[in-house]
C-alpha cells in the first residue's frame, strides 16, 4: 500500500514498546479484576459478621488482605515497565537530535569546502587592487585639471557665496534708523531703585493724596 | 441495557409518537412508512448516542426498549427493524457486521467513523502523542483518555475510526508479538 511506505516504517524497537505497552494494559486490567474481587470480599466479611459467622469473616478478610498484596505487587511491576518504556522512547528521541546533529555538522563542513580561504584571501587583493587602480587614474584625472580650471571653480565658489549672503541679508528685519535718546540711559539706572517702593510706603502715600469726591 | 438511563443520569426523552399504538406497525401507506421509518431513524440514534451504545443484535433489541414499549405491551417486528437499519445503512449511519450476507447484528453510527477519526486525531495532537506506540486498548479505555469522548468507544467502531486515520495517511496500525493486540502511531 503507498501510504505504508510513505508515512512511518514500524521499526523493530515500534513493536517492542508495542509489546511493552500491551503487557502494561493487561497489568492494568488484571488490576481491576483483582479490585473487584477485594470488594467482594470486603462485602462477604461485613455480611458474615453480621451473621455471626467470624470463622468466615476472617477467611474473607484474609483473603481480601493478600488480594491486596497483589495490586501492590502488580504496582510495583507497572512502575518498572512504565521506567523501562520510557527509557526507551527517551533514547529514541536522542538518537533523532544526535541525527539532526550529525546532519547538520556534514552540510557545514560541506559548505566550508566549497568556500575555501585562499580564494576568498585572493579574491579580496584582487578587489584591493582595482580599488587602488582607479584611485590612480582619479588622481592623474585630477592633476590634470589646469591652473586656469582651478581659478574659474574658485571664482564661482565665491559666486555662490556672495548670492546666498545677499538671500539672507533680504529676509532680516529693517532696524530702526534714529539715534538712541540720551535719557534712556539714566531711566535705566533710575528705574530698579523706584520700582522697589514697599507697601507700607505705597498706604503712606494713598492716604496722603487727597481723595477725590 | 434494559434501562433507559444514560450514565449522565438523565432519562431518556422519547418522542410523543412514541406512545401512539400504530408507530410499532408498518403502516401499509408508502409514504406514511417512509415517514415512520425516518422517525425510527432518528429515534434509534438519538437513543444510542444518548445511552452510548453502538451495536444492535436484532434478535435482543426488539425484546427491550427502544424497540418495546412495555406500557403500550408494543414491540417493533424484526422484518421491520431490519428495514429501519438498511435505511440507516443507506444514510451512512450504520453497517452489518454480521456474517456476509446476515443481517442479525449491525453497528450504529451515531456519530461518523471520520468524526471519530477527528477527534481521536485532535487528541494525540494536544497531547504531543504523534510518532510514539500506542495500543488500540488505551485509546479506548486507558487512563489518559479518560474525559474524551472516544472513551469507552467499542472495537469495532474503532477499528473503523482507525481505518479511516490510515487511510488518510494519519495513522499506522501494527501487530506486535500477538495478532490480537494492536498498536497504532499517529501522524501529524
Amino acid at each position: 500500500m503507498g501510504a505504508e511506505q510513505s508515512k512511518g516504517k514500524i521499526t523493530a524497537q515500534d513493536k517492542a514498546i508495542l509489546d511493552m505497552k500491551v503487557q502494561r494494559d493487561k497489568l492494568k486490567m488484571y488490576q481491576k479484576r483483582v479490585q473487584v474481587v477485594l470488594d467482594r470480599e470486603d462485602a462477604l466479611a461485613r455480611e458474615l459478621l453480621l451473621k455471626g459467622d467470624k470463622r468466615r469473616a476472617l477467611l474473607a478478610l484474609r483473603r481480601r488482605k493478600y488480594q491486596e498484596q497483589m495490586i501492590r505487587t502488580t504496582d510495583d511491576q507497572l512502575l518498572n515497565l512504565q521506567h523501562l518504556v520510557d527509557t526507551i522512547e527517551f533514547s529514541l528521541v536522542q538518537k533523532d537530535v544526535f541525527f539532526g546533529l550529525q546532519q547538520g555538522s556534514k552540510v557545514l563542513t560541506q559548505l566550508n569546502k566549497e568556500m575555501r580561504i585562499e580564494d576568498v584571501e585572493r579574491l579580496a587583493d584582487d578587489t584591493a587592487e582595482a580599488i587602488a587602480y582607479q584611485n590612480e587614474i582619479s588622481d592623474i584625472l585630477q592633476s590634470n585639471m589646469t591652473a586656469e580650471d582651478e581659478e574659474a571653480v574658485l571664482e564661482e565658489l565665491e559666486e555662490l557665496e556672495r548670492q546666498e549672503a545677499e538671500r539672507l541679508r533680504l529676509d532680516m528685519p529693517q532696524a530702526p534708523k534714529g539715534a538712541l535718546p540720551d535719557r534712556v540711559l539714566v531711566v535705566e539706572e533710575a528705574e530698579p531703585e523706584e520700582e522697589v517702593e514697599s507697601e507700607e510706603e505705597e498706604n503712606t502715600r494713598l492716604r496722603n493724596e487727597p481723595m477725590l469726591a | 441495557m434494559a434501562s433507559t438511563t444514560a450514565a449522565a443520569g438523565e432519562p431518556f426523552q422519547f418522542p410523543e409518537m412514541y406512545n401512539f399504538p400504530p408507530f410499532f406497525t408498518r403502516q401499509p401507506n408508502e409514504s406514511t412508512w417512509k415517514e415512520q421509518r425516518r422517525q425510527w431513524c432518528d429515534l434509534v440514534l438519538a437513543f444510542y448516542r444518548h445511552n452510548r451504545l453502538y451495536s444492535m443484535s436484532l434478535a435482543e433489541a426488539v425484546t427491550e426498549p427502544p424497540f418495546a414499549n412495555r406500557q403500550l405491551r408494543r414491540a417493533l417486528r424484526v422484518d421491520v427493524l431490519r428495514e429501519v437499519v438498511d435505511e440507516l445503512v443507506k444514510q451512512g449511519n450504520a453497517v452489518w457486521a454480521g456474517a456476509k450476507g446476515t443481517k442479525d447484528i449491525c453497528l450504529v453510527f451515531w456519530r461518523k467513523p471520520e468524526v471519530w477519526a477527528t477527534m481521536i486525531h485532535q487528541w494525540a495532537s494536544e497531547r504531543g502523542l504523534f510518532n510514539t506506540v500506542l495500543t488500540v486498548f488505551e485509546l479506548a479505555n486507558g487512563d489518559d483518555t479518560a474525559g474524551q469522548e472516544f472513551h469507552g468507544l467499542d472495537a469495532a467502531t474503532l477499528r473503523r475510526a482507525l481505518d479511516v486515520l490510515q487511510s488518510q495517511g494519519k495513522a499506522q496500525l501494527f501487530a506486535g508479538a500477538s495478532d490480537e493486540d494492536l498498536g497504532v502511531k499517529l501522524f501529524a
